[in-house]
């Protein structure tokens, strides 16, 4: 299992509102659990009910999402058939999509060539795992040593791993048919 | 092993050559309207000098160039609209065509007589905007720094003549803060709007606001990605304009099966290619400097193993952390064959992303692309910004092939296979502003009044989070107040082209008797990133600086003794000073730099850096001073200064042994590059790199004491989590208390 980084990652907690920060945030017209961004603010400000816990955030986010990818096939079926109006409108909802999480990324500390760890592991893990199975090499040692002790914690971390990972990777399923390129 | 490669058809068009031949001789017949300037004359109109045969014979290839193919219809739409997007695949004219057709066609004449507008053409390197720069000025035949010229971070080259000038993104930023409607200006080309840097995406959101104020400006976003329909739609569907073709095919291949270990397949792909391919120059990219030295010298060894049966080589690395000067010798070029009707020499540049786009490298003909770059990131809940390794995007592979087949058809060796490609690269690298500490770029829109953050019309909005941390930081450094509005302190420290952080701490200098050391040490660090515009120098000093680097030559050895010689015991930022200082007294001798270990031309470019400082700090009329050498308080004046700036860049020895950071508890440890004899109770650090292990770089001793006199604001421990270091400073809080009380009964 790749190691979270101490320093990179994104399970640290959260700012709270004791912060600064947070306090000039609001300050500055925000409204706690939305994004940033020109319409964000309105577009994701309906569902303020369920922003309360972390799961109906998700939830929330998905449902933008979802929204947000249907008026993007809308909008396809709308250039293939040639009907063109309204597309600079569709447009303006759609990107200003804003993120509420911050990027992460995973520590590579060899020299590894690309794909070479999902070749050599036949796949131990879900494909989704991919990103991190790029990651280091010094941890798939580590695997098989694992203490039955630590099992379950360890287990608990995994989990709360992949769900992350399903959350990014439903992100960038959504990115990639998202892109013009691939349309 | 990997010299079996699958061929893979050309991912780019092939132009037939008859059908632009075809076009060219059409295009020549029409001509734009109000085109002065493209060779019918044999008089330069921009200094009146007769043309040079290699003007001519510059704009026969020139001609040949996609984009002129659609010049009429580029000049109409350019007329037609304010804002205007142009897409071109890599290499066909967009960076050095664009903006002089657009000088050909827009009226830049002033009512005063001596003053023309200007055009500005961004770019998002340094390295870019001075070569391609050098390139235009050529192909219009006038002198650089004249009516063609470039800006970048502390160094301008341009002057009352110019008329057409490349700046980095950073720098037009800049001048936005003094200019907020960039009036200098009447036409602003975005180019390589697809790096999506981060000043890149602030100036689209300014920008926007300028064109609604300024209706006789026009903007042109150029780009090389698809992504441009995104583009069109944050520009309110300005017209998109195609740019189909390239001038030279190239040709990809993949290797069969992955690569176990990338470094050391670049370097075998690399003497396969000088032993079996015909001649022409080689591009690699790798992810950094250690590594790029390490192949560097790599090569060299394995192609001097092979004898004289082989041409010689040159291998020329390229990161962001050399001094410009040394960046240029990629445009050196091959050497000569060993002897005469021997085979041919080859010239070999390894480099980082930075070669990654707009650069054209004569000569270049393979390309080789493992896959990686240091991407930044930046987690705002840990506060750490740091620099990882990453596999690069579809666009950014893309890039790199368009960096062969530029002026003869190419050849790019993905050192991965097709599948890899497909299935593992995302499409495009996150906008930088999604992965950046935005403390600086929060500084900077307060200062061109952009005070309502959160509706700010980001392409890509970044995350609150990383939103609050700027807000946290700045309002902790004194530079926004309570609530939210940029102070007087913020409003000088936003003039410096630093890190707030640094800016701070020179700005406060004074107050500690100490601005010249200061100066010093703030040019000393950031003399090491060279691509860092805004915002940047913290990320790059990372990937750049540590004790050593200011010396030359790989030898461990050499950094040792160095260190010998100028180490000062209680810190990094110490040894930086009396490097800098032993360089001064030395009158800046080159023969002194050698025998010492040093860098001559890094510590030239950081003197030259320092004067600019200087200048700033005149212009606030900020005292140059010093306390007395002899004394005591010396370098505890310049300790206390620096930790002015840098109070939240704290880590604490626990007892345990390992230090943790200040507030946010991450262990670190020193780094090996360290001066100090001893391990210190507090450290201030310039930055945390990120890596197996989580090091704190170039750090300094300084005293618990301190901590309570200069940031009790933010040590203030109703606001602190439970830690050694509450304990700590608790103890040193009575211990104040104790002794005002004192004071306060001997009075
Ligand atoms: N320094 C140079 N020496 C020789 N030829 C050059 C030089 N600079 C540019 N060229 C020629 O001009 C062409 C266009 O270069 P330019 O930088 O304008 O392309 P571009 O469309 O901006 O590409 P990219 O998307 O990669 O930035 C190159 O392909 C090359 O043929
Ligand atoms: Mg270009």
């Amino acid at each position: 299992m790749t190691q979270d980084l101490e320093g990179s990652s994104g399970s640290a907690a959260a700012i709270d509102s004791s912060n600064i920060g947070f306090k000039l945030l609001k300050k500055h017209g925000w409204k706690e659990g939305t994004g940033l961004g020109i319409s964000e603010q309105d577009l994701l400000g309906v569902g303020e009910g369920l922003l309360a816990n972390q799961r109906g955030r998700l939830l929330w986010k998905i449902v933008v999402l979802a929204g947000l990818w249907a008026q993007w096939l809308e909008r396809n079926r709308k250039i293939f058939e040639g009907a063109e109006e309204g597309l600079e409108e569709m447009w303006d909802r759609i990107r200003f999509w804003g993120r509420l999480e911050p990027v992460e990324t995973y520590w590579k500390n060899n020299k590894r060539g690309l794909g070479v760890d999902k070749v050599k592991k036949k796949a131990p893990k879900p494909p989704d795992a991919k990103n991190i199975t790029i990651s280091s090499g010094k941890n798939e040692q580590e695997l098989p040593s694992k203490k039955s002790k630590t099992h379950s914690k360890k287990m608990r971390k995994m989990q709360e791993f992949e769900r992350q990972l399903q959350e990014k990777e439903f992100e960038r399923a959504f990115f990639r048919e998202f892109w013009p390129d691939n349309v | 092993m990997g010299t079996e490669r699958k061929r893979k058809v050309s991912l780019f068009d092939v132009v037939d050559e008859t059908s632009v031949a075809a076009k060219i001789s059409k295009s020549n017949g029409g001509g734009a309207p109000m085109n002065n300037n493209s060779g019918n004359s044999l008089i330069n109109p921009w200094n009146s000098k007769p043309y040079s045969q290699r003007y001519f014979d510059i704009l026969e290839k020139r001609r040949t160039l996609p984009v002129w193919q659609q010049k009429d219809e580029f000049l109409q739409s350019l007329k037609a609209n304010q804002t205007l997007i142009l897409v071109g695949e890599t290499g066909s004219g967009k960076t050095t065509q664009i903006p002089q057709f657009v000088l050909d066609a827009i009226d830049i004449e002033t009512p005063d007589k001596r003053r023309k507008m200007m055009i500005a053409c961004t770019q998002p390197r340094r390295v870019a905007a001075m070569s391609v720069s050098r390139r235009v000025a050529e192909e219009m035949d006038v002198t650089i720094g004249e009516e063609v010229g470039y800006s970048i971070r502390f160094e301008d080259c341009s002057s009352a003549r110019t008329v057409l000038k490349y700046l980095t993104d950073g720098m037009l930023l800049r001048e936005a803060m003094t200019d907020p409607l960039l009036e200098r200006y009447k036409v602003i080309v975005l180019d390589e709007a697809h790096e999506r840097t981060l000043a890149t995406d602030v100036l689209f959101g300014l920008l926007k606001e300028v064109l609604k104020n300024r209706s006789d400006l026009k903007l042109v976003v150029m780009s090389a990605t698809l992504e441009a329909e995104k583009f069109q739609g944050y520009f309110n569907g300005a017209p998109l304009m195609k740019v189909p073709g390239r001038l030279h095919p190239v040709e990809i291949f993949y290797t069969q099966e992955p690569e176990r270990d990338y470094l050391e397949a670049a370097i075998r792909t690399v003497v396969q290619i000088h032993l079996c391919e015909p001649p022409g120059d080689i591009l690699v990219f790798l992810t950094g400097e250690e590594e790029i030295e390490d192949a560097c010298r790599k090569i060299n060894k394995e192609v001097g193993n092979l004898g004289d049966q082989v041409g010689p080589v040159k291998v020329v690395p390229l990161y962001s952390s050399l001094p410009p000067a040394m960046q240029q010798k990629i445009f050196d070029p091959a050497p000569p064959p060993l002897t005469e009707g021997g085979p041919p020499g080859r010239k070999i540049v390894v480099s980082t992303n930075i070669a990654e786009t707009s650069l054209t490298i004569d000569g270049i003909v393979y390309v080789i692309d493992p896959g990686f770059s240091k991407q930044k990131v930046y987690n705002p809940r840990v506060r750490v910004e740091s620099l990882l390794v990453s596999p690069i995007s579809k666009a950014s592979a893309h890039q790199r092939s368009g960096r062969a087949g530029r002026t003869q058809p190419g050849k790019c060796f993905r050192l991965y296979t097709e599948k890899s490609f497909n299935t593992e690269l995302q499409p495009q690298t996150y906008p930088e502003i999604l992965r950046s500490n935005l403390a600086n770029t929060v500084l900077t829109l307060k200062k061109l009044g952009i005070d309502d953050l959160v509706h700010f019309d980001f392409m890509d909005p970044p995350a609150p989070e990383t939103l609050m941390r700027a807000l946290e930081v700045l309002n902790y450094l004194g530079a926004l107040d309570d609530e939210g509005n940029l102070t007087k302190l913020g409003e000088i420290m936003s003039e410096f082209p630093l890190d707030p952080q640094m800016s701070k701490m020179l700005v406060v200098s004074p107050e500690f008797n100490c601005s010249n050391e200061i100066l010093s040490i703030s040019a000393m660090l950031s003399d090491f990133c060279r691509d860092a515009d805004i915002a940047r120098l913290h990320s790059s000093s990372m990937q750049a600086f540590k004790v050593p680097m200011c010396i030359d030559g790989e030898a461990q050895k050499a950094a040792d003794e160095a260190k010998a010689r100028f180490g000062h015991i209680d810190g990094d930022h110490l040894t930086l000073l009396n490097v800098y200082h032993a360089y001064k007294q030395n009158n800046e001798d080159q023969s002194w730099c050698y025998e010492n270990f040093i860098n001559h031309r890094s510590l030239k470019s950081a003197d030259n850096v320092r004067q600019q400082l200087v200048r700033i700090m005149a212009r606030f009329n900020l005292k140059l001073c010093s306390t007395d050498f002899s004394s005591r308080d010396y370098y505890i004046n310049i300790r206390k200064a620096m930790l002015a700036g840098y109070f939240m860049q704290v880590a604490h020895l626990e007892r345990t042994g390992h230090y943790l950071t200040v507030k946010d508890n991450q262990v670190v440890h020193l780094h090996p590059s360290n001066c100090l004899d001893h391990k210190p109770e507090w450290v201030i650090y310039n930055e945390y790199v990120l890596t197996t292990r989580n090091f704190i770089r170039t750090v300094t001793d300084i005293r618990g004491e301190w901590l309570v006199d200069i940031a009790p604001h933010y040590f203030d421990l109703e606001n602190f989590p439970q830690c050694e270091a509450k304990r700590v400073l608790e103890r040193l809080y009575k211990k104040r208390e104790k002794e005002r009380e004192e004071s306060r009964n001997r009075k």
